[in-house]
This record gives structure tokens, C-alpha cells and sequence, in this order.
């Protein structure tokens, strides 16, 4: 978490591999699934084919692909089986297969950039029970967020907020929620 | 091998379908080489094979080069999860070659049927050597300037003064589309370099400008991989 401009993004793409660092390494054990912020979809792509191809960086064949990915899907409520390219799709509904193609080849470490923008509150709250879920599964998941209400349920926070800007309330750097 | 062949035809096929769905942009790409023919098929018909062949560069490489920028997304992201660059680019090349190549031959019947050319071989040579030159430009122009407004402009600018010089203007020479033009003269009778140097000019070309789209385009979604963690103590 931190205010905005303080590096949330930046960080995440480093440990993706996507942004290079001005100093310092990365160390990763495990696949990485990333979901950026701004869904990085092909705008003239419904969600098939966008399982279908992302599917192919793993080796699975396009049915196996799209088998896996509709069942991610179907876990996000999306509306499986809607043919519309993704430019079609409501914000929501495009964050939800941005967030199932970062989940797609079951990745041992998820990387999600604010991934719940504009979910409706049913969804959002599904999220973070999703969250849980995947943790539970063994998988080591950081999730970029403004919302503090959801601080409790992880196990560990990082305030990339300079100290000298950071509000009494903010918990401190690398702290275990208590 | 066979995973990096299917791969490459999985993003030929996509890169296919996206370019399918522009159904508008499809047909400008298509009216703009009949357009620049038959305008100048109205003056004079042999000099309009030139102006069909930049005509069919101008819309071949921006063709190419939408198809990259409609992806400058979605790739870094395919190769984190274990796409190659090269079966990103190769798969665009093949598609991009393949529907270019098509479009270009029927512009070629269009035109050896309207204009009558001296040699219908020159005329088909010109219009069948504009796609590799032109995706080459347009995926190079795309890896330098991957921003819709400045690589179009970069495009225009290319071709424009092609179609803006005389043949025998020496500018024209070291320019990217000098094979096509300097064929489309011989259709049309005229006056032009030998076949074999403006094979060998195109060919330059095109393995220069695939050079410099894939290296490019390898750094803007290369993916820097972490060290393999140490399990704590």
C-alpha cells in the first residue's frame, strides 16, 4: 500500500520482470502470474481467445487452455461463453479476465496490481476471499491496494509511503497486522 | 520445435483475427492504393502503376504497424509467461506477409487488366515486392517509435517522397521502396534500373529493417528474469 506516485506499480513490475531497477536484484522461487493494473488485453479478443493464446506460452493445447481459464472465470463470475472482444466488455468484467489470465498455469506467486478496479461490491468482497483462498493453496500472493478495511486478513504489509508522509494510522513497513 | 511452431501460429492466428475485426480500417487500407491508381490513372496510365504500388506500401505499413501497437500491452506480459519474442514477430511477419501479399495480387490483376502494361512480369514483380519491403518498415518503425501519431507520420513521410520524386532522382535510390517503383517504370515502359539491383536493394532492406524491428522489439518486452531465491536458513 502507499499514496499515490509512491512506487506501488513500479515495485510490482520489477519483481514481474517487466521493469528494470535502478539498483538491486529480485529474487524469485516459483512461476510468476502478474495482473497489471490496466489490463493488458488485446482489445479485439474475446476472452477465448485471449485463454486460447495465453494458454500457448504454457504448452496447453487451446481446449485445455480454455477449459481451465473458463473454470478461473466462472470462480470470478464472469459471463462465460460472452463472445464480445474485451474493448466490449465493462471495466469489471475486463478486470476479471485480466485477473484469470494472471491465474491461468497456476502460478506458484501472484503479483496483482489493484486488480479488483471496478468490481461491483459482490465481487470485490469475493476477491479477497479468493485472496485467502489462493494463500491457503500455498501460493504466495501480493496484492497492490488503497484499501485499508482488508489490512487484517494478510499476513504481512509494506507502506511504501515516505515515513516523513505517513499517517500515525499507517501501519510500519514489513509489519505483521496484528 | 514444435512448441515454438505452435506458438508462432497461435499469434499469427490472433494477430489474423484482430486484424479482421477492423473491418473500417481494413477497407480504407484497401480503397487507399485504388484510390491513389485511379487518380492517377486519370493523367497517365503507366505512371499509375507507381503510384498503386506506394499506395499499397502506404497502407501494408500501417497495417503492420497498428498491429504491433494494438499488442505493445499484451506482449510484455505473453513473454513473462513464456512466449519468445521472435514467435510474437514471427507470427505477426507471416500473417502480415501472407494477407499483404494476397491483397497485393489482386491489386496486380486490377491493374494489368486497367493499364495494360508493357511487362505484365515487371508489373507483378513491383506489386509482390511491396509487402515484405513495407511489414518490414512498418514492424521496424513500430519497435523505434511505438506511438501511433509519430510512427504514421514516419510512414507518410517514407512514401510520400517516393511519390513525390522522379525516378531517376537519386534520393529514390537509397529510399526503401526504390525496387517496387523502379519495376512498376519497366511495366509502364520506361526507363529503369536493372532487376537484379533492385532485387538486391529490397532484399537490403528488408533484412535491415527485420533487423532493427526485432531488436527493437526483443528489448521493449524483454522480461528480466530474478535470481533463483536462496531457501532461508
Amino acid at each position: 500500500m502507499g499514496e499515490n506516485g509512491c512506487g506501488k506499480t513500479t515495485l510490482l513490475r520489477i519483481c514481474a520482470g517487466i521493469t528494470r531497477p535502478d539498483a538491486g536484484r529480485v529474487e524469485e522461487r516459483g512461476r510468476i502470474g502478474y495482473c497489471p493494473q490496466e489490463p493488458g488485453l488485446l482489445e479485439l479478443l474475446n476472452a477465448d481467445e485471449h485463454l486460447a493464446l495465453f494458454g500457448a506460452a504454457f504448452g496447453l493445447s487451446r481446449k485445455d487452455a480454455v477449459a481451465a481459464g473458463r473454470q478461473l472465470l466462472e470462480e470470478l463470475d464472469f459471463p462465460v461463453g460472452d463472445r464480445s472482444v474485451s474493448k466490449d466488455l465493462s471495466g469489471g468484467t475486463r478486470q476479471k479476465l485480466n485477473l484469470a489470465l494472471a491465474l491461468l498455469g497456476d502460478p506458484e506467486v501472484l503479483l496483482l496490481d489493484e486488480p479488483y478496479q471496478g468490481f461491483d461490491t459482490g465481487s470485490y468482497v469475493n476477491f479477497w476471499d479468493h485472496v485467502i483462498g489462493w494463500r491457503a493453496a500455498g501460493r504466495a500472493t501480493v496484492v497492490v491496494t488503497h484499501m485499508l478495511s482488508e489490512l487484517s486478513r494478510v499476513d504481512r504489509v509494506m507502506d511504501l509511503t515516505h515515513p516523513s508522509r505517513r499517517s500515525p494510522a499507517s501501519p510500519e513497513a514489513g509489519r505483521r497486522p496484528g | 520445435m514444435k512448441a515454438f511452431l505452435q506458438r508462432t501460429v497461435i499469434a499469427a492466428e490472433m494477430q489474423g483475427r484482430q486484424l479482421l475485426r477492423r473491418r473500417l480500417a481494413l477497407a480504407i487500407l484497401v480503397a487507399l492504393p485504388v484510390a491513389l491508381y485511379l487518380a492517377m490513372l486519370s493523367q497517365s496510365k503507366e505512371n499509375a502503376i507507381e503510384f498503386g504500388a506506394l499506395g499499397m506500401s502506404w497502407s501494408v505499413a500501417c497495417a503492420a504497424l497498428f498491429a504491433v501497437l494494438a499488442a505493445r500491452e499484451a506482449e510484455p506480459r505473453l513473454v513473462l509467461i513464456g512466449f519468445r519474442p521472435a514467435e510474437l514477430m514471427l507470427g505477426r511477419f507471416l500473417l502480415l506477409l501472407g494477407g499483404g501479399t494476397a491483397f497485393a495480387a489482386l491489386v496486380g490483376v486490377a491493374m494489368t487488366l486497367v493499364s495494360s502494361p508493357v511487362s505484365v512480369a515487371a508489373l507483378f514483380g513491383s506489386c509482390l515486392l511491396v509487402p515484405p519491403i513495407a511489414v518490414s518498415l512498418g514492424l521496424a518503425v513500430a519497435a523505434v517509435l511505438p506511438h501511433d501519431l509519430e510512427g504514421t507520420l514516419v510512414i507518410i513521410g517514407l512514401v510520400g517522397i517516393q511519390l513525390a520524386l522522379s525516378g531517376g532522382a537519386w534520393v529514390n535510390g537509397i529510399l526503401p521502396m526504390n525496387g517496387p517503383i523502379q519495376l512498376a517504370y519497366l511495366a509502364g515502359g520506361f526507363p529503369a534500373d536493372p532487376v537484379s539491383l533492385m532485387l538486391a536493394h529490397s532484399l537490403v532492406y528488408v533484412v535491415a529493417l527485420l533487423a532493427i524491428a526485432a531488436a527493437g522489439w526483443s528489448l521493449r518486452v524483454r522480461v528480466r528474469r530474478g535470481r533463483p531465491a536462496v531457501p532461508a536458513q
